[in-house]
């Protein structure tokens, strides 16, 4: 089993802030965990293109293999400091 | 020293834990929570952070401008939890020779912020809803160096 922590608008999407998922290659993928919670959880899905991944305190990439026994965390588009400059506002 | 941080900012703080003989200039940007966004009033906000990725981004950021700029202090802090109108949610203080250093090296740290800190900001708005601000994509998300940020969702 693999823990995954969501965070920001994540977390409101897939009602929890952690899941546990099964996963059946010993040191799967970045990729391939994302791609079971697309199925796992299809409220996600139009989010993961444009979520990052980390493990500890450094982000892993889409071909990395995650460490099944640390959390894999998803951390969607960040919005820190303070309000975006009227240019940058959508 | 704490970077991320559930407590309210102090800028003295900030100053006193910068102070530096060799700098004739300080730059001090502050980050506040106004009472309005994409024209609906705003009653509050909350800050959450990965906390332990956002303290090392923090960090670095703080070294890298100093070593981008040649300033001698750059010290960022940002405030998580529920903010209330006219509160802080970012100090950001650097301190240089020379002013034209000080600020543009205090640009450069607070726009290099937004696109790095995995600090997400959740809007509450006057007329009761809620929504998270839209952002910027992390670097090794799939849309990572998409221009444009993306908007509220609600």
């Amino acid at each position: 089993m693999l823990d995954v922590e969501f965070y920001g608008v994540l977390q409101q999407l897939a009602g929890t802030r952690t899941l546990q998922i099964e996963v059946h290659d010993d040191a799967p993928t970045v990729e391939q965990v994302l791609e079971r919670l697309r199925g796992d959880v299809p409220a996600l899905s139009d989010h993961l293109p444009r979520v990052a991944c980390a493990q500890g305190e450094h982000l892993v990439r889409r071909g990395d293999r995650v460490d099944p026994a640390r959390p894999l965390v998803l951390l969607p588009p960040v919005s820190g400091g303070s309000h975006p400059l009227p240019a940058e506002a959508c | 020293m704490q970077r991320i941080t559930e407590h309210p900012l102090d800028i003295n703080t900030l100053l006193a834990d910068t102070e530096n003989d060799t700098c004739g200039a300080y730059v001090v940007f502050g980050g506040i929570v106004r009472n309005h966004h994409q024209g609906r009033g705003v009653a509050g906000m909350r800050y959450t952070a990965y906390g332990p990725m956002a303290e090392r981004v923090l960090e670095e950021l703080e070294q890298e401008t100093c070593e981008r700029f040649g300033v001698a202090e750059c010290r960022i802090v940002h405030r998580i939890g529920e903010l209330g109108i006219g509160e802080a949610s970012v100090l950001v203080a650097v301190r240089s020779a020379h002013r034209g250093d000080a600020f543009q090296a205090g640009q450069y740290a607070i726009d290099t912020l937004k696109e790095r800190l995995p600090v997400w900001k959740e809007d509450f708005y006057t007329d009761g809803s809620s929504g998270y601000q839209g952002g910027t994509p992390l670097a090794t998300s799939d849309a990572a160096g998409d221009s444009g940020r993306e908007g509220s969702h609600e």
